[in-house]
């Protein structure tokens, strides 16, 4: 006979009794392994989402709108030299396009393009063979379409253009392509189908076409704008990715970059310039000085005049000074001090009598366009004092001059020019049309470099050219290393991103990486009320026991031996409990699976949630659940310790309670304070942040529930006290005539006071924590036109898969639309990037910034600002903070609440790195919270300070409209009919408010179905209490059976009992639940007064239910028995 | 040698309604000596139990001093008072209070697991099974025994550790005349043959009789019996 034997046996013979313990543990640790492997389930479906996502592509390079030569993946291979392990180098393009059957039907937008061959496929599983006249959809966008392979359909897509559609002179017409293909097969999620560079939590429409045929269609032969780099086993380190660049660097050609060298006639040089137009301004700093070279600036003005003579359509060319000044002797070797600020030299054929009539000293006005603050076009003009005429002859006839102004410098005729701005073909003359015959491009005007960069410089640029002496190179050839040499891809920001890096990063650092501590928070209630119940029917196994305790003390174990004894039998129970718990856990979990990919499938978005436990998190929740139930179990048994052993053995301790009327003496000041407290917290949390509304909310409930529960303490003492002296001194004959049947049922309550508080303080708490939670449901605004409100007064949100280059309320030419008169319109640019929204599990290290102007959100007073940056300034409107002066690498910005905080984690003054089109590192820095709104994903900034950052960032893809007719569909189908050609989704702000508290509501549904099953646990352990008592009282029952009292009665009387303790609980849970949410009432909050009325209903059944069941078990066959045995 | 003094011990007990406090034990002396035995009678609820209790440091006395084996109860911590119990005392109750979850021997070795239970204790729990005629029901439990049967294992159970002094408080209460004769009978003999002193309370006199010595417990106090069976 051993201790250990003595444990077992206790284990086995109270077999039945344990069940109840062992059951609850394992409840509390299949809710807690549960929720933690969910976190764990979502976390790895990310990592699978996101490995299959990208395939076996380790690195990607997205050149965007510039497009470099497709060999370039050739030569990029051999420089990396083929080691072991390394894969594949793919060059593809990707773009975007809208997909349609070209029979009907509603174009489909945003759909990705990419353009491929059979190296992209190796990244996947399998290769997909495609000719030039076939497309693979992924399964989405097939499903999307309704299309099946051996389908006809219609692909249209931006062409890349050398300028930005939305820049002056940028070429608006033609700019898009099409391509009609049939559907040759539809590709898995697990063979690519899902590719795409960004980790969005929203699906993907892909549509794959062959490289070539696209790169034809694209007017691109020969080109592509992706690089990918695939390894098959391993992702590269950052050393790798840097080696990457490097080969890259040693790898490629200007010409990748679009630029070019040509030799200029006559020995006069060589000439830098770039099929974009424009030289960007760093490629002019790496080359002009350290080479000798000097910039020169070619503009198309709209009109040349001189009084009352005017020139259409010139060139006029802006020249470094010293060209001015190897010029300024004239024929006659007169020198005449060269050419001073607002001069110009007008070349003789527009000086003629037939053009300007102009002479030396007459004022010319250059009349040209340019690109306002707010992206309109404006027609500006300058004078400048002519300073010399020059003839047509020698350095003046330089056709090179004029940039590659597209669908303008290949043309034939004046009157075939296609610029961005309208053209009156009317005013061309024969005259220009001999001059560009015998001329094409050459100047006519010649005025300061300075003074042109003033001008016409803009965000692309400001120089078309960098000329270099015909004695700086030798050749062509050695002029295009030589600028190569001093040019680094990098200075474009053409650098390799770690796409499985950051990929598998995003989905370790979002919300998943939280998820399983979140749905642990969600279960706490009713992890806590599984523990409670443990330890609850361990005490009560415990306590009948007591002679056994009370024999071991007698015969000489210590307090302690015993409590050993005791908290062994308790830790194998929880163990086993525990054991099986990790059991019910998978089966938990994957119910739980199961609802996020049904009823709850908003929470998660259109991620694949497949089931993955791990060790850790099943053997630590296990452990934590076997922990807290055996603290439980060893707190509720310290109280069994206390009674004399001469007590146990009388069975004292089975039938002691309440308990003594000193220690609830200071129940009514303590509930007071508690009370006052309440009311203080929700004064505090009133109109504050959110966060400290919630710790106003949960703050003023928990005193609220903590002055109930003392008060029901207080209460019961009473009940249990015998009657006092002073009127108590009547007890001999006035307590018996007061003595009442429901006076005994209210005294037996008071006679386990601890047991009647734990199950009055669960079922309140449950219920606090379920009505309060439920109250706070979120509803989408009944009224979108309320412009401090979630939708910022905007009635739609449109995104275009094709950005608009124009403002939608203007027609291209820039005039107003009359169609939009009285409607307002916030444009915004986006740059590529993932949205930062709470359907994006993961969290993007990037995410989209949208371009805004400020001043049309401060006008309209749109939105609702939670909280703003201090020392900014900002004043009384938040928007100017996007102009502030944060330094000159930082971009401010504004985003909503959910945003920052739940999909970035970030806050005030926080900020994230980003890298601009020139590889030039900066920070956006948050500067003010939104409140919830329609703005949820993107960071906020100044679009003119992202142009800067972002220069090629062409047109407006989302716009936010509200529109002033009492038909507000009539706009969505404005939209949709005038800009079907752009993919355009119109979408009512409310119903995106809607998607948004989708979300949000579906967490808190979570919540209240496990709140309420905590709540169920605990109603159910008011039924064991219910058992309990009545077998402690097996002996008072049989004698009143004896003296006439019928079953029915009892079973009635006890009803009452318990029901008035069930009542207590529930009263306090809807008090507490009041006080909490009277601040959010007074704030507008709208509360589901059904739904909640309901939740009580269903509660209140439910503890009905457990109630009956338990009287009506308890006493049934006979108590005489008991009468017996007393 | 002396097993239990008792020197002018009081037993008070304040009522829950607060007022004077109620002596049920009042000024009582007592010697025991090694191999005696004395059975303590009185009416129901005149404090028989309280005494048998503070005889075997069950409960404390609100005034007085016991002293068992030489060990003065007041002065010792709740250890070394369990540890009086499990060496020096033995009890059998009213109620048998076997652990229905451990057999016959299982429960008459369990004093022993308060020091960890040896080969000696075993042979000795059966040594003292065989003699009082249940060494073939050892591997049973409580629930096939009879009330009788079940008393006589508590029995043997007090007597495991050779404890100085064996206190029963009503151990016939739950007998009938034949098990309740038979039940004093092994006391007196257990009580003969082991030298172990026997305090037996009880409030049937003609069991109370076959002791050496009866006393009788009136109004807190202990006087002479002078009654017959």
């Amino acid at each position: 006979m051993t201790r250990w034997s003595l444990l077992r046996a206790s284990l086995w013979h109270d077999r039945r009794t344990h069940l109840g313990v062992v059951l609850g543990v394992m409840v509390a640790t299949a809710a807690l392994v549960g929720a933690l492997s969910l976190g764990d389930s979502l976390r790895a479906s990310l990592r699978a989402v996101a490995l299959e996502r990208l395939g076996h592509t380790t690195e990607a390079l997205l050149t965007g709108d510039r497009y470099f030569r497709d060999v370039l993946a050739d030569e990029l291979a051999d420089q990396l030299g083929g080691e072991p392990g390394e894969g594949t180098v793919a060059a593809a393009i990707l773009t975007r396009a809208t997909a349609a059957d070209p029979a009907g039907g509603a174009p489909v937008g945003a759909v990705q393009l990419l353009g491929v061959d059979g190296r992209f496929w190796q990244l996947g599983r399998e290769p997909v063979a495609l000719r030039s006249d076939e497309v693979a959809l992924n399964r989405y966008l097939a499903g999307r379409l309704g299309a099946a392979v051996g389908d006809v359909l219609m692909l249209r897509f931006d062409k890349p253009a050398a300028l930005p559609a939305d820049a002056v002179l940028g070429d608006l017409e033609d700019r898009r392509g099409s391509m009609r293909v049939r559907v040759a097969a539809i590709v898995d999620d697990d063979n690519l189908g899902r590719f795409g560079l960004e980790a969005t939590g929203r699906p993907v429409a892909n549509a794959f076409v062959d490289r070539s045929a696209l790169a034809a269609a694209m007017d691109q032969p020969g080109r592509a704008n992706l690089l990918l780099v695939g390894a098959a086993q391993r992702s590269r380190s950052a050393a790798d990715v840097a080696r990457l660049d490097r080969a890259l660097a040693a790898t490629w050609r200007i010409e990748d970059a679009g630029l070019s060298v040509i030799d200029l006639d006559n020995g006069r040089g060589y000439q830098l310039q770039s099929r974009h137009v424009f030289l960007p301004a760093h490629v002019r700093r790496a080359v002009e000085r350290p080479l000798g070279g000097r910039a020169v600036l070619g503009y198309l003005a709209n009109e040349l005049t001189v009084g009352d003579r005017s020139v259409p359509y010139a060139i006029v060319a802006a020249m470094p000074d010293d060209w001015f000044a190897h010029r300024s002797a004239g024929p006659d070797g007169e020198v005449d001090g060269g050419n001073d600020a607002r001069t110009v030299w007008l070349n003789d054929w527009a000086a003629d009598e037939q053009d300007l009539a102009a002479s030396v000293g007459d004022e010319l006005t250059i009349r040209y366009y340019v690109e306002s603050a707010d992206s309109r076009l404006a027609e500006r003009s300058a004078s400048f004092r002519i300073a010399r005429i020059v003839p047509m002859a020698g350095p003046y006839i330089d056709p090179a001059l004029m940039p590659p102004f597209p669908s303008i410098a290949e043309v034939e005729h004046h009157a075939d020019w296609k610029a961005g701005v309208s053209i009156d073909l009317g005013r061309i003359r024969p005259r220009d049309e001999d001059y560009w015959r015998l001329y094409r491009g050459s100047p006519r005007a010649f005025v300061t470099l300075d003074d042109g960069r003033v001008l016409w410089g803009g965000r692309s640029g400001d120089s078309t050219a960098i000329r270099f002496d015909a004695t700086r190179f030798d050749s062509v050839e050695d002029a295009r290393r030589a600028i190569g040499a001093r040019l680094d891809p990098g200075q474009l920001g053409w650098t390799f991103q770690p796409v499985r890096r950051q990929a598998l990063t995003a989905a370790g650092q979002g919300p998943a990486r939280y998820f399983g501590g979140l749905f642990t928070g969600l279960s706490l209630f009713l992890i806590a009320a599984a523990v409670m119940l443990t330890a609850m029917l361990f005490v009560f196994a415990v306590e009948q026991r007591g002679g056994q305790i009370g024999l071991l003390l007698a015969v000489g174990f210590t307090a302690r031996q015993v409590r050993r004894l005791l908290i062994g039998e308790g830790a194998a129970l929880a163990l086993l409990g525990s054991v099986l718990g990790i059991a019910a856990a998978l089966g938990y979990t994957q119910l739980l699976l199961l609802a996020l990919r049904t009823v709850w499938a908003d929470a998660v978005g259109s991620t694949p949630i497949v089931f993955s436990a791990g060790a850790g998190s099943m053997a630590g929740g296990a452990a934590i659940a076997w922990l807290a139930s055996l603290a439980a179990i060893g707190l509720s048994t310290r109280r069994l310790l206390r009674f004399e052993p001469s007590s146990l053995l009388r069975g004292v301790a089975a039938h002691a309670g309440g308990d003594a009327p000193g220690r609830a003496r200071y129940a009514w000041p303590a509930a007071a304070l508690c009370v006052l407290g309440a009311v203080a917290l929700g004064a505090w949390g009133q109109g504050a942040s959110a966060g400290m509304q919630a710790a106003g909310f949960i703050g003023a409930g928990t005193l609220t529930l903590a002055a109930a529960v003392l008060l029901v303490r207080r209460w019961l003492a009473r009940l249990a006290a015998p009657r006092e002296g002073g009127r108590g001194t009547a007890a001999g004959a006035g307590a018996a005539a007061r003595l009442t049947w429901a006076g005994l049922s209210w005294q037996a309550v008071g006679r386990r006071a601890g047991r009647s508080l734990t199950v009055i303080a669960v079922l309140a708490c449950g219920l606090f924590l379920t009505l309060a939670i439920g109250a706070n449901r979120q509803a989408p605004p009944s009224d979108p036109l309320e412009r401090g409100g979630p939708t910022g007064g905007y009635q739609f949100m449109v995104n275009l898969t094709h950005p608009l280059p124009h403002r939608l309320d203007q027609r291209p030419d820039g005039t107003p639309d009359a169609a939009w008169a009285g409607s307002e319109v916030l444009a915004m640019r986006l740059t590529a990037g993932p949205q930062a929204s709470c359907d994006n599990l993961n969290r993007p290290a990037q995410p989209r910034l949208a371009g805004v102007d400020g001043g049309v959100l401060a006008a309209g007073e749109a939105f609702g600002f939670m909280s703003v940056a201090p020392g900014l300034g900002g004043g009384e409107q938040p928007w100017d903070l996007l102009q502030a002066d944060l330094g000159p690498d930082v971009l401010p910005a504004i985003a909503d609440q959910p945003t920052l905080l739940w999909a970035l984690g970030l806050g005030l003054g926080d900020g994230l790195s980003y890298t601009d089109e020139r590889g030039r590192d900066f920070e956006v820095r948050i500067v003010a919270m939104l409140e919830p709104s329609v703005l949820q994903g993107t960071l906020l900034v100044d679009s003119s300070r992202l142009l800067q950052r972002y220069p090629s960032l062409e047109g407006y893809s989302r716009l936010l409209v509200r529109w002033p007719q009492a038909d507000a569909d009539a706009a969505g189908r404005l939209i949709t009919r005038a800009h079907a050609d752009r993919g355009p989704s119109v979408v009512p702000t409310i119903e995106l408010m809607s998607r948004f508290h989708a979300l949000e509501n579906t967490y808190l549904s979570i919540f209240l179905l496990l709140g309420g099953l905590g709540v169920a646990l605990g109603s159910l352990g008011l039924g064991v209490v219910v058992l309990r008592q009545v077998m402690d009282r097996r002996g008072e029952l049989a004698l009143l059976r004896a003296v006439g009292f019928s079953r029915a009665r009892l079973m009635r009387g006890l009803m009452v009992e318990h029901l008035g303790l069930a009542a207590l609980g529930l009263a306090a849970g809807v008090a507490a639940t009041i006080v909490a949410l009277v601040p959010a009432w007074r704030d507008g909050l709208a509360v589901a007064w059904l739904s909640l009325s309901l939740v009580l209903a269903v509660v209140a059944a439910s503890l009905v239910a457990w109630i009956a069941l338990a009287a009506w078990w308890a006493t049934r066959g006979s108590l005489l028995d008991a009468l017996r045995s007393e | 040698m002396t097993v239990l003094e008792l020197d002018n011990v009081s037993r008070h007990y304040a009522p829950a309604t607060g007022g004077a406090a109620i002596a049920v034990l009042d000024g009582i002396s007592l010697r025991i000596e090694r191999g005696d035995a004395l059975a303590i009678i009185g009416p129901s609820g005149c404090g028989k139990s309280t005494l048998l209790n503070l005889m075997g440091a069950l409960d404390q006395p609100s005034a007085g001093r016991v002293v068992i084996d030489g060990y003065d109860v007041a002065g010792l911590d709740d250890r070394r008072r369990a540890k009086l119990r499990n060496e020096r005392i033995g009890f059998v109750f009213q109620a048998h209070h076997l652990l229905p979850q451990c057999t016959v021997l299982e429960n008459v070795l369990v004093p022993t697991l308060v020091r960890g239970s040896c080969a000696a204790d075993r042979a000795r729990a059966e040594d003292l099974l065989e003699r009082i005629g249940l060494a073939d029901r050892r591997t049973h439990r409580p629930g096939r025994l009879s009330g009788g049967e079940c008393q006589r294992v508590a029995v043997v159970r007090a007597l495991i550790n050779r404890p100085a002094l064996l206190l029963a408080d009503e151990p016939t209460g739950s007998l009938d005349r034949a098990g309740a004769t038979k039940l004093v009978e092994l006391l007196v003999e257990l009580n003969q043959q082991q030298q172990v002193a026997l305090v037996m309370v009880t409030h049937a006199v003609e069991l109370a009789a076959r002791l050496g010595t009866v006393r009788e417990l009136r109004d807190g106090r202990l006087h002479p019996w002078r009654g017959v069976p």
